[in-house]
Order: structure tokens, then sequence, then C-alpha cells
């Protein structure tokens, strides 16, 4: 339902509400994206109605609202000074958002439009990405965006370890002789190097000030990547050498994200990289059942990111597998900020934290609405959870970019 | 336990333990000769103890029923004490004291799989996961080369859900036993559970070779494959050498997942046998539970063709063929069974003769059947043949005929008023039509055109809008669309819906630029009408299948902007997603 108050003939803003008043959450990222890219400034009421937003009252903003179904409300300058009053008072801020991200999501050019969640996300709330893969990353273009998407690539060069069920399908043989033209183009020996020069990087792009969102099984296999630079840790089947048998010491976490004192999985008959995932969703035995994970909330005068981050209508979210599903915490380095983790469990589920000049967001699972996804699944359609708050994580991330930087930052 | 367990079978500890079974049971003769004597029930004394027990469980007394299922266990046959004493101890919370009597009974049988098979299940449903990898093994030791220990402890858990343990028991039998077709279908199950549909289909192809009755049991685990794994199980069961077996597993699956007739296809190329043809029977029956009329018919066609002597299956495909919209078909295939004189079903075949003839708007026919060979139809069938001619001199166009029809038939019935409303409604009294209507529980197409029509307008008596109707009625799409949009000059407060109603007409009729300048009218002169916005998302629809995706999205747009209340803003956003391409395509309406 769309909200028009009457008699605000004079208003100067819109209110876009986060809460349950609003109809179509995941558009109202895209309403406000594109009004930032339209050149407009913007608000982001952080822990106010959900984390609301603030834009100007202009009639293509209210017509391209009314078309998407994103609730809004009018607002003249003495409603918004209350409003502002309100916020001041309690655990809440005013963040301006200046200037929409470049977005851009690695994926293969040949890849499914609906195969990960955060290209579903965008393509729903119609916010614009590029789309770049392993050769335009090596060829350097990742200078050229703000904001990068990674999804269930394997920077190990494994595959994911699908080779022994899947080595005779046809998407599967398709996809390994892709990667090995590539390799072999940009001369490298084999997958596994091609990946590890990718995952090198995508570590510079976050450290000269990039932003970095992760989720599925890019998480775990891009900081494995990384600290692996000088190690061999893919299975003879990817590279035609075996794991170096002292893999697990030798891997550099100082230069890496997030993780620490990680143990590899060396068999190529287990399929998991290392002991990151808590879940463990492909080994029989290992795996864990799904509960729900919880946010955390933060102090949104003092620590705006990581709020930012957190911002949705629910702060109990039933939880999704993934290649990789939730991050041990005996893994996890000091100093990073879990945004969310299942009760009682030893596992976290979203993760932040800064590197360089850039920051990184780790989200475990594949899909917010499809908790038990299974390859050749039906994709999700979006318009059927319009206020899914797992997929909200996901928009919070690309939107915090956008936000004016405060020196506040605990 | 366990030290009881570690003694069993072996010198005195074994010996011991059996006495202490020995003991349990005499124990157990003992209670029920208490219970008998308080209860005095009459009777017991000659049925056996297990048919004591088994009548105590029916009537929900378990307690009552374990000592005597107790008491028949040293009987000839054991099994359904065993069974009975499984049910009894699971309904009272006693399963724990199954496993020393099962134990017990293995030591004198240990190759019996029942007992291994109760063992194992207790165990699961104990969860007690290590006694039960225990007792599988021991089972194995026991019977070296069989495969039932692997197939009931791989079927045990894939019932838990655990069809990564019933990976590793069947990875187990393949490493003993070799692959093994009495595994197939314990293989299919847990490949299925697993996500491996190929792999699973291929299994339950085998399995359905050996074992037919597992068919229904593929087509339940293979219904949920995905959309984009459809082929390669297709493939399986497609493949050379055709098998009938195989055949009807792809044809059910056809008909959930795409249609009927694609199930048919499969089928029909199935070289003709007795199990053949009895399939393609069942396949007919099957067709007709889905509606899917035309289908039925072709089944029960080919069948018949081979089972020349069984009529029914004639009077079969033509009551399809006609349920179908296929009046002249059903009357080609009943003219074998007229010809042939068989009696047995004269009445039921007269009947649907009738009703074909009225389909096709051969009213004359009909009254000469009714004149020369009403005698089988009966009183009722001849009701019924009157009220079939009413509607045939409907699609005539001779509503004088039709009343007349009605008359000749008794009249009285429901259907009879029915059919007298409708006739009202094309003779144009609406007064009599909206209250005729008012009563029935159709819900045609054309009864909810027509209710519509009757709730916009207040006028009661409109000539020009019936003449519409029955235009409508005797199949003249076209002239209909003429007709309806000619009455909006007239019936001034029904206009827009009866301008909607036309264009609607063109479109099936397949005059789209008629359809679209009446839209186009609708927009522009009766904005304020609810029919505006129906007009715009017909409009957007037409455009959007023929390709037109900015066309479309500009009409979707314009509908959601300027009817902010329409009821049909939701479905037009969710049409604009679609047109977008904002959606994944597949799920959404008019795809």
């Amino acid at each position: 339902m769309v909200m028009l108050l009457p008699a605000m003939a004079g208003a100067q803003h819109l209110l876009v509400p986060m809460d349950d008043d609003q109809s179509n959450q995941l558009k109202a990222y895209g309403l406000t994206f594109n009004a930032l890219r339209d050149g407009n400034k913007a608000e982001w009421f952080i822990n106010y109605r959900g984390g609301a937003y603030l834009l100007p009252d202009l009639p293509d903003l209210r017509k391209r609202a009314t078309l998407d179904g994103v609730s809004f409300e009018a607002l003249d300058n003495g409603r918004l000074a209350i409003i502002r009053a309100e916020i001041a008072a309690g655990n809440m801020d005013a963040i301006s958002l200046e200037r929409a991200p470049k977005i851009a999501i690695y994926k293969p050019s040949k890849s499914p439009p609906w195969d990960d969640a955060v290209t579903l996300a965008l393509q729903y709330a119609g916010i614009d990405f590029a789309s770049l893969y392993d050769e335009e990353v090596v060829a350097g273009d990742l200078a050229k965006y703000d904001w990068l998407h990674l999804h269930h690539e394997d920077f190990t060069g494994q595959q994911n370890k699908l080779y022994l069920g899947f080595r005779d399908t046809p998407w599967f043989i398709e996809q390994r002789d892709v990667a090995m033209a590539s390799a072999r183009k940009l001369n490298f020996p084999n997958i596994p190097a091609m990946k590890k020069a990718v995952a090198e990087k995508m570590r510079q792009f976050v450290e000269r000030g990039g932003f970095l969102f992760a989720m599925c099984g890019a998480t775990e296999t891009l900081s494995l990547a990384i600290a692996a630079q000088q190690v061999d840790i893919a299975g003879s089947f990817a590279d035609g050498t075996p794991v170096d048998e002292a893999a697990d010491s030798k891997l550099d976490w100082d230069r890496s994200f997030g993780f620490k004192d990680v143990h590899l999985e060396p068999s190529p008959f287990v399929n998991s990289m290392s002991d990151i995932d808590g879940h463990q969703v492909n080994v029989p035995g290992r795996r864990q059942p799904l509960g729900q994970f919880t946010l955390f909330q933060f102090s949104a005068k003092f620590d705006p990111v990581s709020s930012m981050l957190v911002q949705n209508h629910r702060t109990v979210i039933p939880d999704y597998y993934g290649v990789t599903t939730s991050f041990t915490k005996a893994t996890i380095k000091p100093g990073v900020t879990i945004l969310a983790q299942e009760e009682g469990a030893p596992w976290a589920k979203y993760l932040h934290g800064d590197y360089g000049k850039g920051s990184w967001t780790y989200l475990g699972g594949h899909d917010p609405e499809d908790p038990q996804h299974n390859i050749g699944a039906a994709p999700t359609d979006l318009s059927l959870h319009p206020s899914s708050p797992g997929y909200r994580l996901i928009l919070n991330n690309v939107l915090f970019p956008a936000a004016k930087k405060k020196p506040l930052k605990t | 336990m366990a030290s009881r367990r570690g003694g069993r079978g072996t010198g005195d500890g074994g010996r011991a333990w059996r006495r202490g079974v020995a003991r349990l049971i005499v124990a157990g003769v003992a209670l029920v000769g208490v219970s008998a004597a308080a209860g005095g029930q009459e009777g017991s004394a000659t049925k056996s103890p297990l048919v004591q027990a088994l009548d105590l469980e029916s009537a929900g007394k378990c307690r009552e029923a374990i000592p005597l299922y107790r008491q028949s266990i040293g009987a000839d046959d054991p099994v359904g004490a065993v069974l009975g004493l499984e049910r009894c101890y699971s309904q009272v919370g006693g399963s724990e004291a199954m496993l020393p009597l099962v134990d017990s009974l293995l030591a004198l049988k240990p190759r019996d799989p029942l007992l291994r098979t109760v063992q194992l299940r207790t165990l699961i449903g104990l969860r007690r996961g290590t006694e039960a990898d225990r007792a599988f093994n021991q089972w194995m030791a026991a019977s070296p080369r069989d495969p039932a220990p692997f197939r009931e402890y791989a079927r045990l858990l894939l019932e838990t859900g655990r069809a990564a343990a019933a990976d590793t028991v069947l990875r187990g039998a393949v490493s003993a036993l070799g692959r093994t077709r009495d595994l197939a279908a314990e293989f299919a199950q847990m490949q299925a559970a697993l996500g491996l549909w190929v792999a699973s289909a291929t299994s339950w192809r085998e399995a359905s070779e050996v074992m037919p009755y597992m068919e229904q049991a593929a087509v339940f685990s293979l219904s949920t494959t995905p959309d984009s794994l459809r082929e390669g199980v297709r493939e399986v069961f497609g493949a050379s050498p055709v098998a009938l077996r195989a055949r009807r597993i792809l044809a059910s699956l056809e008909t959930r997942w795409r249609s009927a007739r694609e199930g048919w296809l499969v089928l029909s190329q199935v070289p003709p046998s007795d199990s053949a043809v009895q399939a393609w029977i069942d396949f007919g029956a099957e067709a007709e539970s889905n509606e899917s009329w035309l289908t039925a018919r072709d089944a029960y066609v080919a069948a018949a063709a081979h089972r020349p002597n069984d009529r029914m299956l004639l009077v079969k495909a033509a009551t399809a063929a006609l349920t179908g919209g296929e009046g002249a078909s059903a009357l080609a295939l009943l003219q074998p069974v007229l010809a042939s004189g068989d009696s047995s079903a004269a009445g039921a075949v007269a009947l649907l003769e009738v009703r074909a003839l009225a389909q096709l708007g051969r009213a004359a026919e009909i009254e000469r059947i009714l004149a020369e060979r009403a005698g089988p139809l009966g009183q009722s069938g001849i009701r019924q043949a009157h009220q079939t001619l009413a509607w045939a001199w409907i699609r005539s166009g001779d509503l004088v005929k039709a009343r007349a029809a009605l008359i000749a038939g008794g009249g009285g019935t429901d259907e009879d008023s029915r059919v007298e409303a409708w006739l009202a409604l094309y003779e144009g009294d609406l007064k009599t039509a909206r209250a005729g209507l008012r009563r029935t529980d159709e819900t045609s197409r054309d009864v909810v055109t027509a209710m519509a029509l009757l709730s916009r307008t207040r006028a009661e008596y409109a000539p020009p809008v019936g003449a519409a109707f029955l235009v409508l009625a005797r199949g003249d799409t076209a002239e209909a669309a003429r007709q309806f949009a000619a009455t909006a000059e007239t019936l001034t407060d029904a206009a827009p819906f009866l301008l909607l109603v036309s264009a609607r007409l063109w479109q099936s009729s397949g005059d789209t630029p008629q359809a679209v300048q009446l839209w186009q009218r609708l927009i522009t002169d009766h904005s304020d009408a609810p029919e505006a916005a129906e007009a715009e998302l017909d409009w957007a629809r037409l455009l959007r299948r023929a390709g037109d995706t900015a066309g479309a999205i500009a009409h979707l747009e314009h509908l959601i902007l300027t009817y902010t209340q329409s009821a049909l803003v939701p479905q037009a956003r969710r049409e604009l997603e679609l047109a977008r391409g904002s959606v994944p395509p597949g799920r959404g309406v008019d795809e």
C-alpha cells in the first residue's frame, strides 16, 4: 500500500519508513539509491522506524515510489524538526547519503542472471551494476568501482570441490573449461594460480579504500586464497600437486580478512574447505541444523557503520545454508565486528572489518529466502518476498558506502 | 545392557540370559491368567492369546495386549506377536523393553530378517545410533552376501531423514556385494534425498524392473526434481529399450510436470501387449482425474483398438471427448457401439449421443432420437434429454422451440429453472434473468459475464443485450463482439462493462485492432469506471505477448499511477516486474 498523506501540498520531504508500515522494503533501497544516482541528497535515519530514509519531495521520486509500491509519507519542515529531535534524544542518528557508489559484481559472463542473492536483490531493487570476472580483475578494472560483491566463487581454484559429484555434468565441464581457458590466456599454469592472483587484486582493492561484500563460499575461499599466497592448498585434481602437508602452519593470516588459526580440509573427497564454516552443509556427519540468527544492536551515534549494516525491521532472522553458511568463532580474528550470530552456537553469521583504507563484510549462506538451496533449484522470486529481512542485510551493504564519512566510529 | 549383550549366545552367560527371557515369558502367562480371570471375558478361552492380544490392541488396550503378545512368542509363528509387541510398546512408550526380547530371539534365529529389522527400527526410534550401527554390523556378520541388512538399515535411515548415513551404508553394500539390483530402490531414495536426481532416476528404473510395486514410490520420489534437471530424468526413463514400467513412471511424471498430453506421448510409444493396453486404460483414468479429457479419449481409443469386444472403452472415450468439447468426435466413437446393437448400455449411449448432438447444435436429430429411441432413456433420461434439446435449440437461435422442449420434458426441476433464466436473458428480460441466475451455483465464464452485467445495470428489459448473449451462445464471437459494443450506446449505465466484454471477444477472435480501439475508448471516455484499469491491463498483456515490452511497461505504469485505488494495481506491479525483467521469468501470471 502506498501512503500519500493528504494536506501536504507544501511538503518538502518524503519519509520512506522501513518498519512494518513499509510495503516494499527492498524497492525502498532502490528508490534511495537511484535518488542519489540522479544527484539528490538523502539521509538515513539509523534505528528510526527500521532505518527510514529521508528524500526530497520531488514529483519523479513520488512517481517511482508509486510505481514500485514503496510507501512514503510527505513531511514539512515542522514535522521533520520533531523527528530530528526524537532522533537526537535516542539511540538513533541521521546519516547523510551523498553519492551512489559504483557497483561491480564478480561473476562469469555466462552465469545465470538469477544465480546469486545480490544480483537478485539489485535487479529487483532496480540498482544498476556492472559485471566483471577474472580477466577484468587481473587487468586492474576494480579501480573503477567503489563496491565489489562476490558470491559462491571458490578462490582456492577447486571449484568448490564439486569435482567428485558433478565431474560428468555438462555445466561443470563447461565451467572448468572456461576457467582453464582464462588461466592459459592470463599466463597462469592452472586455475588455483589464477584465482590466487585474482584474490590478491581484491585484497589490494580493499587496502586502497574499496568496499567488499561477500556471501556464501566466497567469504571463506577468498580469505583462504589471500592467506595462501605462498602455500599450495589446492588438491591434485585441481592443480596436479597435492596439498602442502604443512599448509595450516604456513597460511599467512596477517594479510588476509577476518580469520586466524584455520585448519584446512585436505581431503579432496570431503566437500569442505576448512573449519571456518560452522555448518559444513555438504559433509555428511558434520552438517549442523539451521537455527536462527540475531542481529546485534550498536550505538548509532558512536558506531554508525555497524549500525547501518544491521538496519532491519526484524532482529531475529531464520538461517539459511550456503557452501559456507556461518563462521566458527574460534577462527575469527580479534577486532572483527560480529554483526549477527546464533545464540548459544559456536558460530557467527555476519562479520565486518576494516582493512587498509577500505572495509569488508561477510554474510554466510547462499540465499536468505531459500534456506536449503540445491543446485538446479528454481530461482527466488523477490516479488514474493518484498520485505525479506535477510535481503535487507545485503542492501544495507549497498547503501552504506554512500554515507558521508564521520570521524566518530569507535 | 552392555555386559548382557556381551555374553549373549556364548557359554553360560548366553544360557543364563535365555533362561531370564523364559522367565519373563512365564511371568507374562501368569499375568494373562490373572487378567482373564478378573475380566471374565466371554469366549476368550476359545481364542488364541495372539487373537486376544490383537483384539485388545484394536480396542486401544495396548498395556493389556502386551502380556498376551509375549505369551504368543513361543508359538510356531512368532512374527505377529513380535510386530504386535513392537507396536504396543511403542504406543505405551516402552520400546526399550523390545530390545532384550529381540536379543533373546535373535540368539535362536540370528539370521531372521524380521527380528533384525525390528531390532534396528527400535534402536533408531530410541536414537541409539551407535548401538544401531553395531546391530547392523552383527546382522552383516550373521548373513554375509545378503543384501537385506544393507537394504533395511538404509531404508530406516532414509525414513528418519538421514540420507548421508544411508549413503554410507549403501556404499558399503557396493563394496561388500558389488552393485546389486536388490538395493536399487534404496539407492534411488537416497540419491533423491541428496538431490542427485538423474542418478536417482537410473536407480528407480533399475528398481522398477524387479519391483513393479515401486512405480508409485518412484513417481513420488522424483516428482520434485528441479525444472533444470528434468531433462536428464526424461532421458533415463525414455532410453532404449522401451520398457513399460519405465514409461509408466515417466508418463506420470510428465503429467505432473507438464501435462497429461506429454505423459500420453511417452506411454503411447510402448508396443501393444495386454499389460500395455491395461496401462493405457489406467492412464486414461488418470488423465480424466486431471480433467485432461481429450488425452483420456486418446488413451481409451488406443486401448479399444486392441480390445474390440470391450465396447465400454469406446463409451468412455466418447464421454471424455464430449466433456472435452469434441461433440463430433464423441458421435464418431459411438457409431460402432450403436451399430453393434448392444443393449447393455443403450440408455447411457443414447444420452451421450443427445448431448453430443446438442453440443453441435443439431436439435432436429435429437428430436428424432426422442421420437424413435426414447425407450432405453427412462423417465429421468427423457427429462435430461429434453433439457439438452432446449440448449440445442438455443444454439440454433430458436428460443420458442427451446421453451417447447422444456415443457415437453415436464419442467419443474432446478435445471429447468436455470435454462428458463437463460432464456429470459436471451429474450432481454433482465429482471427475470436476474432472479433466476442468482440461484445458480454455476461458475462458467458465461454465467460470470451475465451476472456481472445484471449487477451493473438497473434496466429490467433490454432485448439488444439479450440478442448479443444469444449470438455468443450460438458461437458467433465476432458478431457478439459487435452487438455488445452496439448495446453500450443504449444501456449507458453498463456501457464500460459492455465495451470491455466486446474488446475481450474481439481479442479472442483474433481481431486485436478492434480490441485496441475499444480499450482506448474505455481509457479516454470512461476513465472513472473500473473497466478502464482492466482495459489498460489487457492492453499491456497483449503488447507484452507481442514482444512490445516498452509499450506494455508504459500501460502498466499508467495504470499504477492513474488508478491508484484499483484492485488491479498489485497485479499490474507484478506484471511490471516481469516486463522489466527484475524478477525471474516463469512464475508470473500470463507467462
